[in-house]
């Protein structure tokens, strides 16, 4: 049996249906969202029904608005595109929840773990050979390069430019330490690596309330916005 | 049932011959997502962390290696040495080998196909990417 909020979710499989669903939802609430695409969540068996118009969709989404489900999603939609908005997140994040489906359920949380496992493994690294009475600044210079990533817009071999922490802000910490490394400046690493700490754990509260709120979403019996 | 997001799973093949890819990266990110990719389409999937593990899996009597595909940059070993080391063993020169980067370098795309690169994949590798490979496996 399809709940109320997969009847809405069935209505927007078709990229035609979807984008109209959008832009009315983007005129009447205002949301600084660019695409909102609900994944289909009907259980298996259920019968596929002609779809509801757009304003009986509508509707049925606003009426969920003050019921525990249709707040959730909201919730999740504002904190998602806040942090598309101030470069936390971008598009790699969509695309590993296009690489999520049912038999990989959990996909999207174990590279997000991955990636938690990986940045702190490196924090520590370098906080060790950072600490050494003789500093190896070659090996330091190798960690933040594996810190840094490359320049281009997605770079996966940086941990953190997966999630884009405010790109500039990383490129930037990361090419003053890269500097102090040359200059052979413990200080000033020292420094840049507590910057690149906060960053971390910043983006890792973030997604962790992603992750809860996801958690949320599905325990009500909703599905879970894939923006893109 | 295919995903209707994922790649379409390469055509042909014996049933009883799985193609398998050999992933390289160091990072494990990368690890997940290249398997994830290579998977949906069907690959079978062996994934190691360096050049080093590369070469002793692909020593071994049977490897079974149809293709390779490995990260340009990686500590102790590069995909690109682990690519001339491939091409000049008369063992393994027949595996094609793609390389993968986050960077767009010319000149280092160039050097890798020119040392006989099959392919060279920017990263995010995308589904669309996996497929372009259906056609280059041995």
């Amino acid at each position: 049996m399809c709940t109320d909020a997969s009847v809405a979710v069935a209505l927007t499989n078709g990229r035609h249906r979807t984008a109209a669903l959008t832009d009315m939802m983007r005129q009447r609430t205002g949301a600084a969202i660019t695409f909102l695409f609900v994944r289909q969540h009907c259980d298996r068996g259920s019968e596929a029904k002609s779809p509801p118009s757009l304003e009986e969709t509508w509707s049925l989404l606003q009426s969920r608005g003050d019921m525990e489900l249709g707040g959730l999603q909201r919730r999740y939609i504002d904190f998602t595109s806040a942090l598309f908005r101030e470069g936390f997140l971008d598009n790699q994040y969509t695309q590993l929840q296009q690489l999520q489906d049912e038999s990989n359920p959990e996909f999207v949380l174990e590279v997000v773990t991955l990636f938690f496992q990986d940045s702190e493994k490196l924090l520590d690294e370098l906080s060790r050979t950072l600490d050494q009475q003789v500093v190896d600044f070659k090996k330091v210079d190798a960690h933040v390069h594996q810190l840094k990533g490359s320049s281009a817009r997605f770079s996966t071999s940086c941990p953190f430019k997966l999630f884009l922490l405010g790109a500039q802000r990383v490129k930037n910490v990361c090419m003053a330490f890269r500097n102090c490394c040359e200059e052979r400046n413990q200080e000033g690493c020292l420094r840049c690596l507590q910057q690149v700490r906060q960053e971390y754990f910043l983006v890792k509260s973030k997604l962790e309330t992603l992750f809860r709120l996801e958690k949320q979403i599905l325990a009500a019996g909703g599905s879970v916005p894939v923006l893109w | 049932m295919s995903s209707p997001r994922g790649p379409k799973a390469c055509g042909g093949g014996a049933a009883d011959r799985q193609i398998h890819v050999l992933a390289v990266d160091d990072s494990s990110v990368d690890r997940a997502v290249i398997a994830r990719l290579l998977r949906s389409s069907k690959y079978r999937v062996t994934t190691v962390d360096s050049g080093k593990k590369a070469l002793e899996l692909l020593g071994l009597q049977e490897p079974n290696v149809n293709m390779i595909i490995t990260d340009y940059w990686m500590p102790e070993m590069t995909g690109f040495e682990l690519l001339k080391i491939v091409k000049e063993s008369s063992a393994l020169r027949e595996i094609p080998v793609v390389i993968m980067s986050s960077e767009n370098v010319p000149n280092r795309i160039n050097r890798c196909l020119e040392e006989g690169a099959e392919d060279f994949l920017l990263k995010p590798v995308r589904p669309s990417d996996v497929a372009r490979l259906c056609n280059r496996m041995r």
